[in-house]
């Protein structure tokens, strides 16, 4: 590919070959940008309305990223940890992702993106105001926040009870803060207790919704 | 008057004259050839752990039930070939036959089919396994998009090696230009946005967003908080990733400075895949920046290291003279 056009390197496609082409490439283009520009939000009322025109396309070839990574700040990770109680009543403690449990390190990372997936749908619902407080457009996001958190929770604790044979799962979202450098640097462990904040996410039982 | 709508009209025609030497020069296969090589190993081993999760995860009791994963996407336009499956047994079939398309697709049997399959193969699996994917996911969905674009089967695969007595080497096509071309430009989109992403954040202005990484015991797998004693090195990792994230779209274009582009981007991922865990990301992201690298340069590389765009021989160059008297490689 040199640096000036030269109209022989192309002529090998006909121009009306190229303006179709074209216009395919330039839409497709406009998806790729159109998704990272409309989601995570906050996006503009033109962003919106050309990814939502476009969304069929972005949804249907799996371009929906906002590719974010690290952004805009690496923070804390989320843990699941749970409390089994099987049959015998004897009790099986443990979390996810586990590095002991999970290998390989790609069947870890689905499992610690699980867990923060749980508190990404459940973490927000835990704080958020009583649903008759929220404006309509509130409580439907949270209503469809709720569905998505329930589904998933119900099928983790489905999950959970089968591997353990388990009669009754308790689920706790644990969030694992950094700690500063200088704590660190004065001997501080990174899996130090105080690292740590836990809420309980509900208890599950086979048979029972 | 006349001047202004002269320049204006040459101005217009040397911007079409770009965008189609831009688009529709063609291009020889080989870096698509690799980089669909490498793409198939990555869905290849991806596929594979999800044999870990078959039963438990999309099995008709798994933890990803099909209600969920519809309602993560919600829009009718989400597919997947696993949302009707609620059968164990032809949940293995499929996810068997799966296994085999990605390996035709890496090695390159009927590439133009095993391609369509792949892109659908993998779709699917991201569609059902909403709530596990991540950045590995997202690059091998688009780079297995632009491989079905172009014809990734043309070099570095079986499909090549049937066709060694036709044609000594892979033509170059206006197609493969274009699959290169895309894989670029998202690439460029990918750092753009993971730049301005993370400019909103306080700690990459204030240069300890890497400790956030490196004191991460979730994704740690590399001990690195021997860095708390130098905060200086925090700041400058920070300040270089997000410096060479910023600069890439506009840097990785000229051949000046795309070399250097290119190098910093082995350290930068080889440190999220060692350092972070996430070896399968920083290797996919580390193929991605391969659509920068000219097939002319792979196909020097592959003929120094005695490979070849034909796996297991050298590939045949038509020459005057029926021997190669200096006894060198026929490359």
């Amino acid at each position: 590919m040199s640096d000036k056009p030269n109209p022989d390197s192309y002529s090998s496609w006909k121009p009306g070959t190229r303006v179709a082409a074209s216009v395919l490439i330039m839409v497709h283009l406009c998806a790729v940008v159109a998704a990272p520009l409309t989601s995570p939000p906050p996006a503009s009322e033109l962003n919106r309305h050309v990814g939502q025109a476009l969304s069929p396309y972005i949804e249907a070839v799996y371009l929906n990223h906002g590719y974010r990574f690290f952004a805009p700040d690496p923070g804390p990770s989320h843990l699941l940890r749970y409390k089994i109680t099987k049959a015998d009543d004897s009790q099986v403690i443990g979390q996810f992702p586990d590095v002991g449990a999970h290998w390989p390190r790609l069947w870890y990372h689905r499992h610690f993106m699980l867990s923060e997936t749980i508190a990404n749908l459940a973490g927000p619902l835990l704080e958020a105001v009583p649903v008759g407080e929220m404006v309509p457009e509130q409580r439907e996001a949270f209503l469809a926040d709720e569905s998505r958190a329930d589904a998933l929770l119900e099928g983790v604790a489905r999950y959970l009870l089968d591997q353990h044979d388990g009669r009754i799962v308790e689920l706790y979202l644990r969030r694992h803060n950094i700690p500063a450098p200088w704590d660190v640097a004065n001997g501080m462990r990174l899996d130090h207790p105080t690292l740590f904040e836990e809420r309980g996410l509900g208890q599950f039982s086979r048979g029972t919704p | 008057m006349t001047a202004i709508w002269d320049y204006l009209r040459d101005m217009l025609f040397e911007a079409v004259a770009a965008w189609n030497e831009f688009w529709f020069t063609p291009s020889a296969a080989e870096t698509l050839g690799l980089i669909r090589f490498l793409t198939g190993l990555m869905l290849l081993y991806t596929h594979t752990v999800w044999t870990l999760g078959l039963r438990d995860f999309f099995g008709p009791e798994g933890a990803l039930s099909v209600q969920f994963s519809q309602s993560y996407y919600p829009s009718a336009f989400s597919w997947s070939y696993l949302y009707p499956i609620d059968s164990l047994v032809l949940l293995w079939v499929t996810h068997v036959c799966a296994l085999v398309v990605l390996t035709m697709f890496c090695v390159g049997v009927f590439t133009r089919v095993t391609s369509v399959l792949a892109f659908v193969i993998t779709v699917s699996y991201a569609h059902r396994a909403g709530g596990t994917l991540f950045g590995l996911d997202q690059i091998n969905g688009f780079l297995t998009f632009y491989l079905m674009v172009g014809p990734s089967g043309d070099a570095f695969s079986i499909d090549r090696w049937r066709r060694r007595n036709k044609k000594a080497t892979p033509e170059k096509t206006v197609s493969a230009g274009i699959a290169i071309r895309l894989i670029q430009l998202h690439m460029c989109i990918v750092y753009f946005f993971a730049a301005t992403g993370k400019l909103l954040g306080e700690t990459w202005w204030n240069g300890t967003a890497l400790w956030g990484a490196f004191a991460n015991l979730e994704y740690q797998t590399l001990d690195m908080t021997w860095l708390a004693r130098w905060p200086y090195v925090v700041n400058f990792i920070t300040h270089l990733t997000l410096g060479w994230e910023l600069s890439y779209c506009g840097l990785i274009w000229p051949r000046f400075t795309r070399s250097l582009v290119l190098a910093l981007a082995i350290p930068l991922h080889l440190g999220i895949a060692f350092c972070m865990g996430m070896i399968t990301f920083g290797l996919i992201m580390l193929v991605g920046n391969l659509a920068f690298v000219p097939p002319e340069l792979i196909r020097k590389i592959s003929c120094w290291s005695g490979s070849s765009t034909v796996p297991g021989r050298a590939p045949l160059v038509r020459r005057r003279s029926f021997r190669n008297r200096s006894g060198s490689r026929f490359c």
